[in-house]
């Protein structure tokens, strides 16, 4: 990644054989069309380049923070298309619905959550519902608290004991 | 600003607030135990990320990199510069946890644990040292159904060697389930949370695991208590 960031097209170059894949596909899972996904993977890309030399190694792992830019921009684009679907059809939804949410929708249904969580499988629900709305939903840990009605302490670790399984149940793949 | 070193999972699957991140990373330059933390989150993200990988489609690499031709690198000293009031806010924070003493630091990390043991339905299981196991260890198991949440404490453990890692296991009719990792102090004394929820039915066992410990038992049952 230093070398990325001295402006080293080999290096990043190689950052894109190794993470295009898994920023692809993180993308994907979230906005699920392709080829919404594949502009919005091109943008974080891009953007790993242009902002190269503010990553910092105390701040986590090279990848870490490449599939974090990857996420928080694909449920960007989620929200804004949610958002300007909420104002074409204002008059129309004006129904009894609840207030929802696009992205926690779309990850929370079942069907969805086959496509979106084989990996999460080895996990509890309240440790894989608590990763999923954080990790693809982009909830914060005090939104999911209230949406999941249980204490912000207890989702907290939910997420930790989780990521922690995962580490063990998935560590072997990559 | 209180609960700063227990941000690092949150921060890892980004489900913190804008303020609580900016802080989180402020704190991060100056902590050495929450780095450690979140680079062991980080492995579980990255794994995770690899997991969801799929081939992007032909033409997007050309794309990229021609499209980095024509993006400029953000210089470091805007970025540095923008970033500088949290490196401010870091030093502040660690001034004040200097101030205010190490035990506090401790005493944050270990909150999670107190809650359980300290919680008004702790239950207290002693776990006996079984044959392969050092009976002149003390090794207890405490836990509270209402918070799903367990703790084990453990005195006079043997040290193990820097390869290898205790490791503890809910083992229930599916057979034993990794509860997390663990190394005694340098007194043999060990109070950690357990990963999983220890509740009746299931029995819960303690191992000694190659370092990183394993997807299943590898070594002698040491301890062992039905929950």
């Amino acid at each position: 990644m230093a070398e990325v960031a001295s402006g080293s097209r080999s290096a990043f170059s190689d950052v894109y054989g190794l993470m295009s894949g898994p920023v692809f596909g993180t993308i994907r899972k979230i906005v699920r069309d392709a080829s919404i996904a594949e502009e919005v993977a091109h943008d974080v890309l891009v953007e790993v380049w242009t902002k190269a030399q503010a990553w910092e190694p105390t701040r986590g792992s090279a990848a870490a923070w490449i599939l974090t830019i990857a996420r928080r921009r694909a449920i960007d684009r989620v929200r804004r298309e949610q958002a300007s679907r909420d104002r074409d059809h204002a008059a129309a939804v004006r129904d009894t619905t609840t207030p929802h949410d696009a992205v926690t929708e779309e990850v929370i249904e079942t069907e969805e959550r086959v496509l979106v969580s084989a990996a999460l499988d080895a996990l509890t629900d309240l440790q894989r519902q608590s990763i999923e709305l954080a990790y693809y939903g982009g909830k914060t840990q005090d939104e999911i608290s209230t949406m999941l009605d249980v204490p912000l302490g207890t989702v907290k670790t939910r997420i930790r004991d989780g990521l922690l399984r995962l580490r063990t149940t998935l560590g072997g793949e990559s | 600003v209180n609960e700063l070193h227990d941000l690092a999972p949150g921060y890892a699957v980004g489900a913190l607030t804008d303020a609580e991140r900016d802080a989180f990373e402020a704190h991060l330059a100056t902590c050495e135990p929450c780095q450690s933390e979140l680079a062991v989150m980080d492995e579980a993200v990255e794994a995770l990320g690899f997991s969801d990988a799929e081939q992007p489609p032909d033409g997007l690499g050309a794309r990229v990199m021609q499209s980095i031709d024509e993006a400029p690198q953000i210089a470091s000293l805007a970025i540095r510069r923008r970033t500088r009031p949290a490196v401010w806010f870091g030093a502040v924070a660690a001034v004040l946890v200097l101030v205010l003493g190490a035990a506090l630091g401790v005493m944050l990390r270990e909150s999670a644990v107190d809650r359980v043991i300290t919680a008004a339905d702790a239950i207290t299981v002693t776990v006996p040292a079984t044959a392969a196991g050092d009976a002149g260890s003390s090794v207890q198991l405490v836990y509270s159904p209402s918070q799903e949440m367990g703790v084990l404490t453990a005195a006079d453990l043997t040290t193990v060697a820097s390869e290898a890692t205790y490791q503890m296991w809910l083992i229930g009719a599916d057979g034993p389930v990794s509860a997390g990792l663990f190394t005694p102090n340098v007194d043999g004394n060990a109070s950690v949370l357990i990963e999983g929820v220890p509740q009746p039915g299931l029995v819960f066992g303690v191992t000694i695991e190659p370092s990183g410990g394993s997807p299943q038992p590898t070594g002698d049952v040491l301890f062992a208590a039905e929950v």
